[in-house]
């Protein structure tokens, strides 16, 4: 139908959406009759109207006022679609306007269809035995005319999927209560997918969710993901976890289930219920094989809010622990994470026995740390109460697990503390450990044993130099064998400290290039 | 870069059309009120209107929106709220606990920017249907700058709508992805329903774009480079405006500045390579103080001229410079001393040409010294994209560091992260197919539609092959005279938006920047101009869903001035990639 056509139906295309809001204004005094007529026949057009509109040419009766309505309806679905199919979409709007009829509003009150009921009861007069096929007939149009009564009723009048879509869209008002049939109720929530706007999309599946049984709801909800997503985000933003959890469950989701329990039990606050939540939850969403690993993050997070929790309780009161009075506490080791937990430990607890609540060490084998998850985190940790190990007093904490470990400690007892360095420098790197340590505020010897980690020469040159570590620049000039350099360089140190000393030592007896 | 700029169409009207807007919505409680605001809306709200438009339209007092209720004072409240949970539940107990002590009072709640069906639901739940005034307030596209617009909000359809209404319809469309081609689907329906005679106007815009976030993580996730980038990660801009700490201003309190190309100084730094910027500062700071040193031998009569009129400008020009470089001091001062390298392994990860153990080494010391978690995850996350994917148990073994330095918690961080294929996972049988539920927390912020994104675990290397992303190592890219587009990662790799938009731009398009697309996630709809009809001037839109980066931003601007387009870009926000990460993050 072209645009002035529309026009000239309309009088103005302009004035078609005022009409539209005024759809529901009951003091506006638009004529309904050929709209809603409109909208009538549409319905019709599916089954009840097409087969009438046979049988009364049927028995020979012209009915006129029929044919007005059907001319509306072609007319005005024609309108229809020409505002609504969009190219793309076009074969969805055609599926979704077919059967589908119009309107909601007190206006159709008063609006009676005052044609039908005399019309069929003439020709059901005329037809009358005639025939026997006339009476199946005569059958069949009293069931459609009881059809197309009750779709006069408000309630089942509905106005096609894409109308009431945009109208979300536009964020006039609208109703959803008249898609009742299932088809008309997937129709809609497909007309609201493929606009894609949340707030739509929500609507209808909210309005499906509320009105048909679960499994169905569901098993339509299956073939949905992104309804099925919004949903979800939708229950969550209402704190509704428990039947977002059963909803993904019975969706065959079980992963996004279980990591959604997971999500829930954690927003308790008191961790002894966070426990018993999670211990719960393991029992009943992480029951899947494929989530074995995440099963195990669940088990490690519950033993470590359980080790926390003893050793919140040991230090809540501890007045023994001269540490705890040094440096007090900033905040409660509970709901930490492990690194934090073992730079706690290595900050308070350093000296404890493994029996202890908070030894590092027997934290270090409760859980399987990396090595150098472990000694990044001595490193920060005994750093923060100015102590800053030497390599070799980090030996006893590598590999001190299973066979790997028991062979590192024999190869370590007759190497003495080769492993402990090999191994640090292996894992970590120590141009960063040096940073680390000088940052914070490690003495120029334990930076000097570090920087003589560094394979590089002139890096540690380099670093030492910009560290004020003498003792660092004193090594590296000696292992380059550069004399002029040294004795340049001595000037730099404070005459008669132990690194004054120490050069001059190396400038007699080490062996010198130049 | 100023002659592509001034080409046609005036983005201000767009600030005002916002700001109508919201007048209306006041007036709809006409008289004296108190306005209660979402914290999360303020910085929007700012943009669009200052404080004493809303006091000309009734506005009293005006409160952030805490659980307490502000004391009662004039006889209507509005409050101004997103649809989110929390803040209805504050605005729902506000309204009882008044209804007790002021049974007068008359409350209005306008919501920003839908009035979304829940939310009136939620209170009909409360009781409170009826007793309140419901409103809604959709603001449009802000103009953050001649050439930048971005929402601030998650409503595109409308404010799409609304600059297809102001500058007629746009002749040229390319979409790709799938939130975007609903985004056109949308549109074509908003668009019909309007009244026909807009789309007879003569185009003001010739070329629109529309992109999903999803088309290129990658960009986000590199560490910015740019000056404005830089400003973005280190301190933050948000819409348009940075708070600059105490340490820069050097004043007790921090600063709120603007940063826009109406600030010239800012406008010739703002694209240029960090590197590059404080000498740049620095030649413009000695060329002012020349400037004020030649006062000293002027005559009296030239001196009168120049205390008039060029004195306070050299003095705000070096209030400006001062602010700049004390900014890029700070900067420079807090930035990591492992930068290089980390640098260095994003860039390796993005050429091929690093070594990709050495990097999975950096990362999993990066993890155990405990780096911030956005820091870690966007380093890992950059690592998953440029393998095509790790496997599953190299999943286990980063995952699991990440779950003990940063906390058990964040096993559902990096879940979400997988669904949204930021975190590239090869065969993953835990995660399922199509978009599986719970990605609330960045849906929050993300546009609604770009939620839902294919899944990815593969293909970006063939991507960025096909798309030729990866400049020739052998060509060397001038940083400080930038013509190659990636200059904003150090000549290591072009942003694929900007790349796809200008070879559209200057011919390169047609079936084979089609085909190229396709190996991006998402689909691609193109229209083109009905023959005889006016392919429409050399302006073009570029809509990013999901956020854009401003190494995205400065990349345009260099497009702009090469293909000698004007190009508005707009986007739902401005982000970084720790801001990507972290809008994933529980709490």
């Amino acid at each position: 139908m072209s645009r002035a056509e529309n026009e000239a139906y309309w009088g103005s295309t302009d004035t078609a959406p005022s009409a539209l809001d005024n759809f529901f204004d009951e003091d506006s005094n638009v004529s309904w009759t050929g709209y809603a007529g409109g909208y009538l026949s549409q319905s019709s057009k599916t089954a009840p109207c097409n087969g009438s509109g046979n049988a009364v040419s049927h028995g020979g009766q012209p009915v006129p006022s029929c044919t007005s309505i059907t001319d509306n309806i072609t007319i005005h679905s024609v309108t229809d679609r020409a505002v609504v199919d969009i190219p793309g979409t076009g074969n969805n709007s055609e599926k979704l306007s077919k059967g589908v009829g119009k309107a909601i509003g007190e206006k159709l009150d008063s609006w009676k269809p005052p044609s039908v009921s005399i019309k069929w009861n003439s020709s059901q007069g005329q037809g009358n035995g005639y025939c026997v096929q006339c009476s199946a007939k005569d059958n069949e149009i009293s069931q459609l005319k009881k059809r197309l009564e009750n779709s006069y009723s408000r309630y089942n009048l509905t106005l096609p999927p894409d109308d009431t879509v945009t109208r979300i869209l536009l964020g006039q008002p609208y109703s959803l209560e008249c898609y009742r049939s299932h088809e008309d109720k997937l129709a809609l929530l497909d007309a609201a997918l493929n606009t894609m706007d949340g707030s739509a999309i929500l609507a209808t599946v909210l309005h499906m969710k509320n009105t048909v049984k679960k499994s169905l709801f569901i098993k339509e909800m299956q073939e949905r993901p992104h309804a099925t997503q919004l949903y979800v985000t939708y229950l969550k933003k209402r704190h509704n976890y428990a039947e977002a959890i059963d909803f993904l469950r019975l969706l065959g989701k079980p992963d996004d289930a279980a990591i959604l329990a997971y999500e829930f039990a954690l927003t308790s606050r008191a961790p002894e219920v966070k426990v018993k939540n999670m211990r719960k939850t393991l029992d009943n969403s992480f029951t899947d094989p494929n989530l074995s690993y995440e099963a195990k993050i669940v088990k490690e997070n519950i033993k470590l809010l359980e080790r926390q929790m003893a050793i919140d309780e040991t230090d809540h009161n501890d007045l023994t622990n001269p540490m705890l009075t040094k440096y007090p506490r900033a905040a409660n080791i509970v709901d930490k994470s492990l690194l934090t937990t073992l730079y706690y430990c290595c900050m308070y607890h350093w000296d404890s026995v493994e029996s202890h609540a908070g030894s590092p060490m027997a934290l270090r084998k409760a859980h399987s740390f990396t090595d150098h998850q472990v000694l990044w985190t001595i490193l920060r940790g005994r750093a923060r109460v100015n102590h800053w190990p030497l390599p070799n007093e980090l030996d006893s904490w590598l590999g001190s697990k299973g066979l790997l470990g028991a062979l590192g400690s024999i190869t370590s007892a007759f190497s003495g503390a080769g492993k402990a360095i090999s191994t640090l420098k292996s894992t970590l790197p120590i141009e960063q450990v040096v940073h680390t340590l000088s940052a914070s505020g490690a003495p120029a010897n334990v930076l000097a044993v570090y920087l003589a980690l560094i394979d590089s020469i002139d890096t540690r040159l380099k670093l030492a130099m910009n560290y004020k570590c003498h003792q660092g620049v004193i090594d590296a000039y000696i292992s380059q064998k550069d004399r002029d350099a040294l004795e340049k360089y001595m000037h730099e140190i404070p005459a008669g400290s132990p690194e004054y000393l120490k050069a001059e030592n190396a400038l007699k007896s080490a062996k010198w290039k130049n | 870069m100023s002659e592509p700029r001034t080409l046609g169409l005036d983005v201000e009207i767009l600030r005002r059309l916002s700001s109508d807007r919201l007048v209306r919505v006041l007036e709809d409680a006409p008289g004296a009120k108190d306005l209660i605001i979402d914290g999360d809306l303020m910085k929007m709200l700012d943009r669009i209107s200052g404080a004493t438009l809303l006091r000309s339209h009734g506005v009293e007092k005006m409160y952030k929106l805490e659980r307490l209720p502000p004391p009662v004072q004039s006889g209507q409240r509005v409050y101004v709220v997103r649809p989110s949970l929390v803040p209805l539940k504050y605005v729902a107990d506000h309204v009882h606990t008044d209804k007790l002590n002021h049974p007068d009072v008359r409350v209005h709640i306008v919501v920003v920017p839908r009035l979304v069906s829940w939310v009136t639901a939620l209170l009909e739940e409360e009781g409170l249907y009826g007793a309140v005034t419901l409103h809604e307030f959709t603001p449009d596209f802000i103009p953050l700058d001649d050439d930048l617009l971005s929402l601030e909000m998650t409503n595109f359809f409308r404010a799409i709508n609304t600059l297809q209404g102001l500058y007629g319809r746009i002749p040229n469309v390319l979409a790709h992805g799938r939130a975007a081609k609903a985004v056109i689907n949308a549109l074509q329906a908003l668009t019909d329903r309007n009244s026909p005679k807009k789309m007879l106007q003569t185009p003001e815009i010739g070329h629109l774009f529309i992109f999903d976030r999803d088309a290129d993580y990658v960009t986000p996730l590199l560490t910015q480079l740019t000056y404005e980038g830089v400003i973005d990660e280190h301190f933050g801009i948000k819409a348009g405006v940075v708070e600059f700490p105490t340490d820069v201003v050097g004043q007790d309190a921090p600063r709120k500045v603007p940063l826009n190309s109406k600030d010239t100084i800012y406008d010739n730094i703002r694209n240029r390579h960090f590197a590059g910027v404080s000498n740049y500062l620095i030649t413009r700071a000695r060329e002012v103080k020349a400037k004020k040193d030649q006062a000293q031998t002027m005559t009296t009569g030239q001196m009168r001229d120049f205390v008039a009129n060029e004195l306070r400008t050299l003095q705000a020009l070096q209030t400006t410079l001062g602010l700049h470089l004390k900014a890029c001091e700070t900067i420079t001062n807090s930035m990591p001393r492992d930068f290089e390298t980390r640098l260095g392994t994003e860039h390796g990860l993005v050429t091929g040409a690093g070594n990709s153990g050495k990097a999975r080494k950096y990362i999993k010391n990066c993890i155990a010294r405990m780096l911030p978690l956005a820091t870690n995850l966007r380093l890992l996350c950059l690592l998953t994209l440029t393998q095509d994917g790790i496997t599953r148990r190299e999943y286990e073994e980063f995952s699991s560091q990440v779950l003990m330095a940063h906390g058990y918690k964040h096993l559902v961080t990096l879940h979400h992260l997988r669904q949204l294929g930021i975190l590239a996972v090869v065969d993953s049988p835990s995660v399922g197919g199509g978009g599986s539920g719970s990605t609330a927390p960045l849906q929050d912020r993300f546009a609604q539609v770009t939620s839902l994104l294919p899944k990815k675990g593969s293909g970006w290397r063939s991507a960025a092959k096909r798309l030729k992303l990866i400049p020739d190592a052998d060509e060397p890219v001038d940083l400080h005279n930038p013509t190659h587009l990636s200059y904003v990662f150090n000549g290591a790799y072009t942003p694929a938006i900007p790349k796809v938009v200008g070879d559209a731009l200057n011919g390169r398009g047609g079936q084979s920047l089609l085909d190229n697309l396709k190996v991006l996630p998402g689909s691609t709809v193109i229209t083109s101009p009905s023959a005889g009809s006016p392919a429409g001037p050399r302006v073009a839109l570029v809509v990013v869903l999901g956020g854009l980066t401003f190494a995205e931003v400065a990349a345009f601007r260099l497009l702009a001035l090469t293909s000698a387009t004007r190009i508005i870009v707009a986007s739902t926000n401005t982000t970084t990639g720790a801001q990507l990460i972290s809008s994933v993050f529980q709490d």
